[in-house]
């Protein structure tokens, strides 16, 4: 492939590289908000009009603060955990359709893909535990190690059945295929588990085990300062991000304007491409507000209590969906 | 159809560079001032007592067992799943099958008391365990300042 | 030079230089990270030859879980307190005979061996990336063949891998009954 087809590729890349930062660190921005509301508070409102440029003071603060790593630790997987963690959370938005054809990479494994990369999550979690030499960092990294591979089966089985009824495993076929009627609607027990999940591999509230304050100090980043405990926390904050796109793409219908078949056609291409990523980053917004409400408003499950649901609830009606799922695909 | 990966092969080396960025960044401009007390892993403000370097419950190892177990089944069914309807019934019937026998394995796990993580909390200790588990604990070590 | 040759001799080199980490690394876990950018490197080099579906399931099931199965394993198994796990270097003599035979043997292999001739390659379709109609994914193929003429190899995969959950989840419950499960631990 010569260079000039590849230009477009790489502006697309920058843009969505900003897009995703930006996106995650005004999560952490209305998350603060939003919490501060529900909770009858006032919330951060001083650094610029209404408190927007927090972001940016608190990257600041983080670059300026010392980088402290525990003379036992290990250097170099203590180095390497955050990078890890980020590398994971920025190469997925390497498949995400924006719009019709706005896409970095349409590979026709792509929603495999994004399973494979968020497996890799698991290894910046569980060396940062190791490598630091601490009992708490330790055992938060294990526990969110096994926490995000227990639920990760549950979750390949609803990205299974969303697979058997669009028949690709292409992310822009798969939200083609929405056209009709929105996954959700023909298949909401998938949504919910997906959902489910979704909150278990972003270590959302109510499975935030590794880092739960009261028991573990801060889990599997205890011994992080600096902005190396930065890259985790906005790693978190990016998956966030991009679970709620990957859930608008899977259930949602991704780019695809509500209503759109009545009036899209007459519209010019690039209203129509600026609509469709309107409607995409709207669903999207709305998946992390939703993350963010669930936040502040359901208590922590007891780890007996996380381990039971993923492998004796969520994983067999999983199964039971997807079967259901393939049945109903036969008979109509 | 290979050149559908190129984007996917620059994200992922802008995606490191950008990680390696950050984490250059911190260790560049950030202060560096370290003494013993500072590099001493964090344990509530007290001395830390005995490593971390512990042996844990093996329960995690046999958790990181069944998922690839079960990650290798569920792998097995995506080429089904994309052509479900042309593949037809007894195909149909022949993953149910497949998905039975998965189903067993979880079944017998869960009647194992693989997924019963409170299990021991419940049961009370032997005394003379709990005696040997005190005299295990080693001394505590201080730090030099 | 295009940019497949570039990505391939990347991925080659990744590979080998993370396995060279694999066996020279003193350090099980360090050892266990050479093994990941390995299996990750054999990946890349799946989806250059068009193995699509392959070089995912590489990442999901081998970096993605076997790697993890092995770490798990050794934090687990470390015996003495406060120290890294290390290797320890045990019968080198027969290591490097060993290791010369399996080398002597596969590059007889390799260059003893007609490739051109051999009936997959020789029926087989050369694929011409510059004017070649995009393949479709190898997904659709696989499942013919998975649920067609290996339906009972299929079949049997379950039972397989069910009977390894069985074992394993027995083997683990019976060591802790006996009282063989150490004094001091942390979950």
């Amino acid at each position: 492939m010569a260079f000039e087809s590849l230009q477009p590729k790489l502006l697309l890349l920058a843009a969505a590289l900003l897009a995703l930062f930006t996106m995650a660190a005004y999560t952490v921005y209305f998350e603060r908000r939003i919490s501060a509301w529900i909770q009858n508070r006032i919330g951060p409102n001083r650094v610029g009009p209404f408190g927007l440029l927090q972001p940016l003071a608190d990257v600041l603060k983080l670059l300026f603060k010392e980088d402290i790593a525990p003379a036992a630790a290990d250097r170099l997987l203590h180095r390497l955990a955050p990078m890890i963690s980020v590398t994971a959370a920025v190469a997925t938005i390497g498949v995400l359709p924006f719009a019709h054809n706005l896409i970095l990479a349409d590979v026709n494994i792509g929603i495999l893909y994004i399973l494979a990369i968020t497996s890799l999550n698991v290894y910046g979690i569980t060396l940062s535990g190791w490598a630091s030499n601490s009992k708490y960092a330790l055992l938060g990294g294990l526990r969110s190690s096994a926490q995000l591979i227990s639920y990760e089966i549950a979750m390949g089985l609803a990205v299974l059945s969303v697979v058997v009824q669009s028949e690709s495993l292409m992310t822009s076929q798969i939200v083609e295929a929405q056209a009709e009627i929105w996954n959700v609607l023909r298949n909401p027990l998938g949504f919910l588990i997906f959902l489910i999940t979704a909150f278990a591999e972003t270590n959302r509230l109510p499975f935030d085990l590794p880092e739960a304050e009261q028991e573990l100090v801060a889990g599997y980043h205890t011994e992080y300062s600096s902005m190396k405990f930065g890259m985790f926390y906005v790693a978190e904050y990016m998956n966030v991000v991009l679970s709620s796109a990957v859930i608008t793409t899977l259930f949602f219908g991704g780019y695809l304007v509500p209503f759109g078949h009545l009036f899209m056609s007459d519209l010019p291409a690039w209203a129509r491409t600026g609509l469709e990523v309107l409607s995409f980053f709207g669903k999207t917004g709305f998946f992390v507000f939703v993350f963010i409400w669930v936040r502040w408003t359901i208590p922590r499950f007891k780890y007996n209590q996380l381990m039971r649901l993923g492998w004796v609830y969520l994983f067999p009606l999983a199964v039971l969906n997807l079967v259901l799922v393939a049945l109903a695909r036969m008979l109509f | 159809m290979l050149e559908a990966y190129l984007p996917i092969c620059l994200l992922l080396l802008v995606a490191l560079g950008v990680a390696a960025l950050m984490a250059g960044i911190s260790e560049w401009i950030g202060p560096r001032r370290p003494n013993p007390r500072k590099l001493i892993p964090y344990e509530s403000g007290m001395d830390p007592v005995g490593t971390a370097r512990e042996r844990y419950s093996v329960q995690f190892y046999l958790i990181a067992m069944l998922f690839i177990v079960f990650d290798v089944e569920v792998v097995l069914l995506y080429p089904w799943a994309v052509q479900v309807v042309e593949l037809g019934w007894p195909v149909f019937w022949a993953v149910v099958l497949f998905l039975v026998v998965v189903m067993i394995g979880d079944w017998y796990c869960y009647k194992k008391g693989v997924f019963d993580w409170d299990r021991e909390a419940r049961q009370p200790r032997p005394p003379s365990e709990a005696l040997s588990q005190e005299k295990a604990l080693p001394v505590r070590e201080t730090v030099e300042t | 030079m295009d940019y497949y040759r570039i990505a391939f001799y990347l991925f080659g080199a990744l590979t080998v230089l993370a396995a060279v980490v694999v066996v020279w690394s003193r350090n099980l876990i360090h050892a266990g990270m050479g093994l990941l950018l390995t299996l990750f490197g054999v990946a890349g080099l799946y989806a250059l030859a068009a193995a699509d579906f392959l070089a995912v399931v590489q990442i999901l099931v081998y970096v993605g879980g076997i790697v993890i199965l092995l770490l798990f394993g050794i934090m687990l198994t470390q015996r003495i307190a406060g120290r890294a796990p290390r290797t320890g270097v045990v019968n080198r003599t027969v290591g490097a005979l060993i290791a010369t035979g399996l080398f002597v043997l596969f590059v007889m292999v390799i260059f003893s061996a007609r490739f051109a001739e051999l009936p997959w390659i020789a029926q087989g379709r050369m694929i011409d990336r510059e004017s070649a109609p995009p393949v479709g994914s190898t997904v659709e193929r696989l499942g013919q063949l998975l649920v067609g003429p290996y339906l009972l190899l299929f079949e049997v995969a379950a039972l397989v891998l069910t009977v390894a959950l069985i074992g394993a989840a027995y083997l683990a419950r019976r060591s802790r009954q006996e009282g063989a499960r150490p004094r001091r631990m942390i979950s």
